[in-house]
């Protein structure tokens, strides 16, 4: 072999070594770099960060107070024609002559902070009983089948309760605050959560790795915390996302309800979709907006847990 | 006194029985094959062993003595305390039995936490040469790897590294070249036969494939349909296998010394139904020799050095 092929292929070796190098990486990382490559992935991800940012910069970004009332050189003709939008006033003004715009990008934080902690509510309850459930069922002996069992019965009953339903009786126990909405929408989720959690614990309770693991004589503590427990975590925070759009519309509906935050001072989406349904025939506008608003997020942390399902998914998942 | 002795080991799932009634045992430091096709119960009489059958809805009867002391009667904690550091098992496909989302280094370590009592730096560092140990390039920088990134055969040598761990006197090998090719199987079998030798390990093998059987162990029993129907040395039994079974084996594989396109010799039929189970010897039902004889009732296994279970054995041979 000529020196020239010997360095020829020492190179290959070499970009070949590196090619494994950048594929390199843990499960978390992989799904991440084929998610960039998704379309689905990239608007959903657009969305919800476009969404985030209002929703912490809002107060500075919007043009107007959302509480001032401006309707001083209107003319009070007709109350029920509002202007609609204008220069001043990209989405007009609504019945109290409020900037529809301002109040909308104001209102985008509470709206945000209701999905997300509700969600976070119902994801680490949720957890906790999933989890407990699985964990005594599986290792628990004749004692923790029966605890499995009395838990995931009182799972499944909560599931039989439509979720709004749910949310409502307890709103309705906590009386109308913002933190009621949030707990509410929360508990609301905490069935699907630990339905989901437990399944999946299950069935990787039943794989290969934690055989091996317990033919090495890992106790149980740490098999289930440290070895079932990450592994089972992939479903459930992708519908951790899928659950963020549904809980955002069910806090909007809470509010629509009259069980939202009762201070005007902070606009809220679902409580200005409430507002405008009395004006809806001459003024639609004021309920399209807050309506879009709300459809467009959650539709965005739909397209994100999709293409999270996507790519955690094994059977989808390419060899690499 | 025998390291492990299998006594009269039954297992059943409800109504099927899988183990029928197995006796063997492992010497010191010794190689012994557990041999049979798809289904005879080599891995349910491992897994017997190691107390890893689930308890529902299985009944495990017999004896398997360590050292003296019955596994199978243990309490379960005692066992927990001795799986992975008196006895330890290295399972068939090692893609599946390491854990997805957890680095090589911890899934090591946590074992000599458990066992040896080492923590933090000692334990990594005692980790390290485990992997070098097994053959392992650049341990160091494995540690910190997830499963996925190792080829198969380092799969398989990671979890070999953390079965010897503990330094466990049996180790008992499910199929562990099953799931990798050729030449991996080779430097596998090169390394468990390296660490038996240097460190005087008893080593169980259970495999389907007689090539693996020739080349590492000292003893072998051959499984068929949950009875050993052959034990013997290993060289004994390539030399004047016995049982018809072990007969129809060794015809069945392909060798370089017959001619050219000489068709191999199946085992006609295929296992015996474990549910549907008669009176008689088990493998009547496939055999080329069968008598009047052979459906009357079980054949007992005669013999000490080299035993069988076949009424026409003589002839066989």
């Amino acid at each position: 072999m000529t020196l020239a092929k010997i360095e020829r292929l020492d190179r290959l070796i070499e970009a070949g070594a590196q090619a494994r190098q950048a594929e390199a990486g843990s499960l978390w990382r992989q799904s991440l770099r084929r998610m960039r490559r998704s379309p689905m992935a990239v608007t959903g991800a657009s969305i919800v960060a476009l969404f985030m940012l209002v929703a912490i910069f809002g107060p500075w970004i919007a043009p107007y107070d959302p509480t001032a009332q401006s309707w001083g050189d209107e003319v009070f003709l007709n109350r029920s024609i509002f202007p609609g939008p204008r220069p001043e006033n990209w989405f007009g003004l609504d019945h109290l002559g409020r900037d529809m715009f301002s109040r909308m990008i104001v209102g985008a934080r509470q709206t945000m902070l209701v999905g997300v902690v509700a969600t976070l509510i119902g994801f680490a309850a949720g957890a906790v009983v999933g989890g407990v459930a699985a964990a005594s069922g599986t290792f628990g002996g004749r004692w923790g089948q029966r605890i499995e069992a009395v838990i995931m019965r009182t799972v499944d009953v909560a599931l039989a309760i439509p979720m709004l339903l749910l949310a409502l009786s307890v709103a309705a126990l906590l009386g109308p605050s913002l933190s009621t909405v949030m707990i509410a929408v929360g508990v609301a989720q905490i069935p699907i959560f630990a339905r989901l959690l437990r399944g999946s614990m299950l069935a990787q309770a039943h794989s290969d790795y934690v055989l091996a693991a317990i033919s090495l004589g890992v106790p149980k503590s740490r098999i289930v915390l440290s070895h079932i427990f990450p592994n089972s975590l992939g479903p459930v925070i992708v519908q951790a996302t899928l659950v963020l759009a549904t809980a955002i519309i069910e806090a909007a509906a809470l509010s629509y309800l009259g069980l939202g935050n009762p201070d005007p001072g902070t606009p809220e989406w679902g409580t200005m979709l409430a507002d405008a349904q009395r004006f809806l025939s001459g003024a639609p506008q004021l309920a399209i907006y807050p309506a879009v608003g709300i459809i467009v997020t959650a539709l965005g942390f739909t397209l994100l847990g999709e293409a999270m399902r996507e790519s955690l998914d094994p059977r989808l998942r390419r060899q690499s | 006194m025998a390291l492990l002795e299998v006594e009269d080991l039954r297992v059943a799932f409800g109504g099927a029985t899988a183990v029928d009634g197995v006796d063997f045992h492992v010497d010191q430091g010794q190689v012994v094959g557990l041999v049979g096709e798809s289904g005879c119960g080599k891995s349910v009489t491992s897994l017997a062993v190691m107390g890893l059958l689930p308890r529902r809805g299985v009944t495990v009867t017999g004896k398997a003595r360590f050292e003296g002391v019955d596994l199978l009667s243990l309490p379960r904690s005692d066992m927990r305390r001795r799986r992975g550091s008196d006895l330890a098992m290295v399972f068939q496909d090692p893609l599946s039995s390491l854990n997805p989302v957890v680095k090589i280094g911890t899934q090591i370590t946590e074992v000599l936490e458990r066992h040896r009592g080492l923590r933090g730096d000692a334990a990594v560092k005692e980790a390290e040469q485990l992997l070098d140990r097994v053959g392992i390039p650049d341990p160091r920088r494995r540690l910190g790897e997830y499963p996925h990134q190792l080829s198969g055969g380092m799969r398989q040598r990671v979890l070999i590294a953390i079965a010897v761990a503990c330094a466990p006197r049996l180790l008992i090998a499910d199929e562990p070249t099953t799931a990798l090719d050729v030449t991996i199987q080779a430097q596998i079998l090169e390394l468990l036969k390296d660490l038996v030798d240097s460190e005087g390990t008893a080593l169980l093998m259970i495999t389907h494939d007689l090539g693996v059987v020739a080349g590492l162990c000292d003893e072998v029993n051959v499984l068929y349909s949950g009875r050993v129907v052959e034990s013997a040395p290993a060289r004994r039994l390539f030399a004047e296998p016995t049982h018809p079974y072990t007969v129809g084996l060794l015809n069945s594989i392909p060798r370089l010394d017959l001619p050219i396109h000489e068709p191999l010799k199946p085992i006609r039929g295929s296992i015996a139904d474990v549910i549907r189970w008669k009176d008689g010897c088990a493998f009547a039902p496939r055999c080329d020799r069968v008598t009047e004889e052979c459906v009357e009732g079980e054949p007992p296994l005669i013999g000490t050095a080299h035993a069988h279970r076949c009424v026409m054995a003589e002839e066989v041979a």
